[in-house]
């Protein structure tokens, strides 16, 4: 058996208001796998995935323990130094536009440094050129000192995924990564994500509109609606019946 | 992909909506909104207030205005042939007075103002700090600029220290704002990026606050740039600062050396155009 990376348990979070958009969420996550999160919009896949970096933080009583450590119980200071540990990878991408690609991919390194150094961009040497060679890696080594402004919707996509993995990640996220990107950037994007869980151990969970992308490319997929987990298996036990729970809608409804 | 059949026509069809009306019988585009009637009433108001000044506000004595004046005026203000040479390097020599004043008090105001900018920008700080300083702000702007200055008078006498300093709070306020907003307009996600990262305060707003908003800020201190030059011409006969092109222009009016008065507007004006060309130089190349 793999070890275990990330494990929630009962990952509750209601928003003001009373909108509960997770319930009781409990799934585990293994070094080198690939999960794709399915569901309509609205589902809570977004939130399950802020939950546990704890950009959204979880009603009391929810547990995710990642590396060992019960991360809803982190200080401030603690919580900082674990979310190096976890990359996180966006639809819109959230890069600094002005700046270059290297700076952005160093943008991930800024927490292992002192505020000053990493205010004033003092990177060690080594560490660009670990930036310099992930951009390579991701065919950017052109476009190493190109303002991310420039670059298009998969190229700065492969910025944002090289930004997470200069964090040296021990899990990363990514929240709808190829939404909106091309049918053909969409399919390197993927791909890429793939190979780091694969390659590189690095257990990815991935959000995803699309049901036939979560098919081809998740070792696992877990299907959300309205807060709950109503399906998680392998991607061969993903039926159409099934997908017409996830969705609540008929499968010739669905353009999947 | 199989599943997927696509329907003969997916679109409903139904007995035409009736059309809505408005009061004056036009067919109704929109709802009419808090925004729409806020328009109306400011134009109204504005029309009002218009015909009250002028038809029973203002007793202009129409006689006073004499044409041969103006042309007098008009013929000296060329002259500049019969001013000394001594009074035309003074004349330089002041100007460039005032422009330090105003460029000292942009500088010292956008320093200090990107500061307590980041502490008023609610993005970036919680609680009650942000609405607090705002609210300071919102009254050290209420208060004009000169006032600022005739306050300080009290205290520092006619000098160029109570010029900088009456004119620095109005600066101040002015940058707080328009820096806080200028900061408040970066996305949200580009900050959340960084703090996913594991970085901090002070490192977010190096990494990504301020890269993100660098055109904006810019664009706000050349603004500022231009008024400062503008106030610091003004405030030295206001306050009676000596030694600069306000002043200086100032005496040459009151003695009637019109063409003395016409070389120092023609300095001001020169260095206003010269500032507005440089800073629309300088904004052109800094847009993303």
């Amino acid at each position: 058996m793999q070890e275990t990376v990330l494990q929630t348990k009962n990952l509750t979070k209601t928003y003001g208001g009373g909108t509960l958009a997770l319930k009781e969420v409990s799934f585990a996550l293994k070094k080198g796998e690939m999960v794709c999160v399915i569901g309509p919009s609205g589902a809570g896949k977004s939130t399950l995935l802020r939950c546990i970096n704890r950009m959204i933080e979880a009603d009391e009583g929810s547990s995710v323990v990642f590396d060992g450590k019960e991360i809803t119980s982190l200080r401030k200071k603690e919580l900082a130094q674990t979310r190096r540990e976890i990359g996180m990878v966006f639809q819109h991408y959230n890069l600094v536009y002005r700046l270059s690609a290297l700076e952005n991919v160093l943008h991930g390194r800024m927490g292992y440094y002192s505020t000053f150094a990493g205010a004033f961009s003092l990177y060690k040497k080594e560490d660009i050129e670990r930036a310099v060679e992930l951009l390579g890696m991701l065919g950017l080594e052109e476009r190493v000192y190109f303002r991310c402004a420039n670059l298009s919707g998969g190229q700065k996509q492969r910025v944002g995924i090289a930004r997470a993995l200069i964090q040296d990640p021990k899990l990363i996220l990514c929240d709808e990564p190829i939404a909106s990107l091309d049918p053909q950037a969409a399919k390197v994007i993927m791909e890429y994500l793939k190979g780091i869980s694969a390659e590189m151990g690095i257990p990815c969970l991935v959000n995803l509109h699309q049901v036939d992308v979560a098919k081809i490319y998740a070792d696992r997929i877990i299907g959300m609606k309205d807060g709950h987990i109503v399906f998680d298996g392998p991607k061969e036990e993903l039926t159409d019946k099934r997908i017409e729970n996830i969705y609540g809608a008929k499968i010739h409804e669905i353009l999947a | 992909m199989e599943n997927v059949n696509i329907r003969t026509s997916i679109f409903i069809k139904k007995k035409r909506r009736e059309l809505d009306f408005d009061s004056l019988g036009r067919a109704k585009l929109r709802e009419s909104s808090a925004a729409d009637r806020m328009v109306v009433t400011l134009l109204v108001s504005f029309a009002i207030i218009t015909v009250y000044t002028v038809f029973f506000r203002i007793t202009y004595k129409w006689d006073h205005f004499m044409p041969e004046k103006l042309l007098e005026m008009a013929k000296g203000f060329l002259r500049w042939d019969t001013i000394a040479t001594g009074q035309r390097t003074d004349m330089i020599k002041a100007l460039i007075n005032t422009f330090a004043l105003g460029f000292l008090t942009t500088v010292i105001g956008m320093i200090t103002g990107i500061f307590v900018a980041l502490l008023a920008a609610r993005n970036l700080t919680r609680g009650f700090l942000p609405h607090m300083i705002r609210s300071v702000a919102a009254f050290m702007r209420a208060v004009p600029t000169i006032i600022w200055v005739l306050i300080f008078v009290a205290g520092y006498g006619l000098s160029a220290t109570t010029a900088v300093v009456g004119m620095y709070f109005h600066t101040l306020a002015f940058f707080i704002k328009s820096f806080s907003e200028s900061f408040e307009e970066v996305d949200e996600a580009t900050i959340e990026a960084l703090k996913a990262t594991g970085a901090n305060w002070l490192q977010i707003v190096f990494g990504a606050v301020l890269p993100s908003s660098a055109t904006r800020l810019i664009s706000w201190l050349a603004i500022r740039s231009e008024i400062n030059f503008g106030v610091a011409v003004v405030i030295g006969p206001a306050v009676g600062v000596p030694g600069t092109i306000g002043t200086a222009i100032n005496n040459a009016s009151r003695g009637g050396d019109y063409a003395t008065q016409g070389f120092g507007v023609f300095l001001v004006f020169l260095t206003a155009f010269i500032l507005e060309v440089l800073i629309n130089r300088l904004r052109q190349r800094s847009i993303v």
